[in-house]
């Protein structure tokens, strides 16, 4: 009972933290920077007229709403109910990817401005720099992430033995390992991969993947951990706790993504009105 | 060093691209030895084709502005500075348009000049 009582509360948390608490945070960033960066000091940033700015705020928001009012209905059913253990396990799963769903719509609108941009904006910039994975992967955290990894490998390997009914084997190590494979391609092609926003100023660009490096290692590990600890749960036949472990799970991957937004240190000036603009071709050496 | 290209300017891609790291390497924003991103890395921050890239790169090598060394990547050559005040193609624009005014001074046509040129051009040794 105090398990099923500690699950409500965990899973309180994840509908309040990621469909109310971060989605306000989001909503605040974009009004501030909208006051702080008006359309008509920083035109390149709003390839759009500004009530589409406004109405995609807006159904961001109440998006985050409709989920949110859905996660206090299957709280109050599974309080009703009295559920836990395999049906609340999947619930909060499948939960957390419905809450996934607005974020993800907001990231492909960032992606449709960032197209737009590139559109209406026949300038490009790009650095002389090299870029280079080993430049940022932070050696401590790729190693962390890599031992991480071996020892999972090991893991699977050591609870093999007991031939567990339930134990999915060597499976594990296989959805691990994919899981890894598409951390890594995501790793790549943030460094080497197309330039979406063109007015991004490289050093922004450079700051964005070291970020999202840091995070991708942190999921990694994170994840690998996670699933260590959900076969560990089982094998003490403590079933009861993998639906508040993977709960607290989501809520920490909410936690270390949320990072991913933050845009304070971003340089602004980029998109202002370019003199140069109106004469194409200016300043290039021949 | 950020370089600047824009993709409706009537100067073609490549060559806005070579100037622009010319100009870079006259006014010591990238030294010699320096290394330079890839032609995809550039191709992909600039979204241009690698093509375009590529090409760029080979003229620059060909001029001896940067120079490639194997797997190890593109770097900026040791003499590029003094590379970089040879113009071959302002050169080539001059000599041609000495040989053609020299040409329509002997009474040839611009048309007979334009066969010629093209017949010249498609008979050339690869």
């Amino acid at each position: 009972m105090s398990e099923q009582l500690v699950f409500y509360a965990v899973f309180l948390s994840q509908i309040l933290l990621i469909s109310f608490y971060y989605p306000r945070q989001i909503v605040g960033r974009m009004k501030r920077l909208r006051e702080t960066h008006p359309p008509s000091a920083y035109p390149k940033l709003y390839p759009r007229p500004a009530e589409y700015y406004t109405r995609s705020r807006r159904n961001y928001g109440r998006w985050n709403l409709v989920v949110l009012l859905l996660g206090f209905s299957i709280l109050a059913a599974l309080w009703l109910f009295s559920e836990s253990g395999v049906w609340a396990y999947n619930i909060a799963i499948g939960y957390f990817f419905l809450q996934l769903i607005p974020a993800l719509s907001l990231d492909l609108s960032f992606l449709r401005e960032f197209k737009l941009m590139r559109k209406v904006d026949s300038r490009r910039k790009a650095s002389l720099s090299p870029r280079r994975l080993s430049d940022f992967v932070p050696p401590l955290l790729g190693g962390a992430a890599l031992i991480t990894y071996l020892a999972f490998v090991f893991f699977v390997f050591y609870v093999q033995q007991f031939d567990f009914p339930w134990f999915g084997g060597y499976w594990n190590v296989v959805g691990v390992t994919f899981m890894n494979l598409c951390f890594g391609a995501i790793l790549l092609w943030s460094v080497y991969g197309r330039k979406l926003n063109p007015h991004q100023a490289y050093e922004d660009r450079v700051a964005q993947i070291t970020k999202l490096v840091r995070i991708l290692l942190f999921i990694s590990i994170a994840a690998t951990v996670f699933v260590a600890l959900t076969v560990t749960l089982a094998a003490w036949e403590l079933r009861n706790l993998q639906p508040i472990a993977v709960s607290l799970y989501f809520q920490l991957l909410a936690v270390i993504s949320f990072q991913a937004y933050r845009i304070d240190q971003a340089n602004f000036e980029v998109y202002k009105e370019d003199p140069l603009s109106a004469s194409p071709g200016k300043g290039i050496a021949g | 060093m950020e370089i600047n290209i824009d993709i409706d300017a009537p100067v073609p891609l490549f060559a806005q691209l070579m100037g622009q790291i010319k100009r870079a390497v006259q006014h010591d924003q990238v030294s010699p030895g320096d290394p330079l991103p890839s032609i995809r890395q550039l191709a992909s921050d600039l979204d241009l084709n690698n093509k375009t890239v590529a090409k760029a790169y080979r003229l620059l090598e060909r001029d001896s502005v940067i120079q490639t060394r194997g797997y190890r990547g593109t770097f900026v050559h040791p003499d590029a500075k003094a590379n970089c005040t040879i113009d071959l193609s302002a050169w080539v624009t001059t000599k041609l348009g000495e040989t053609i005014a020299e040409l329509r001074e002997k009474g040839v046509t611009d048309s007979e000049i334009r066969i010629a040129f093209g017949t010249v051009m498609n008979n050339r040794p690869q």
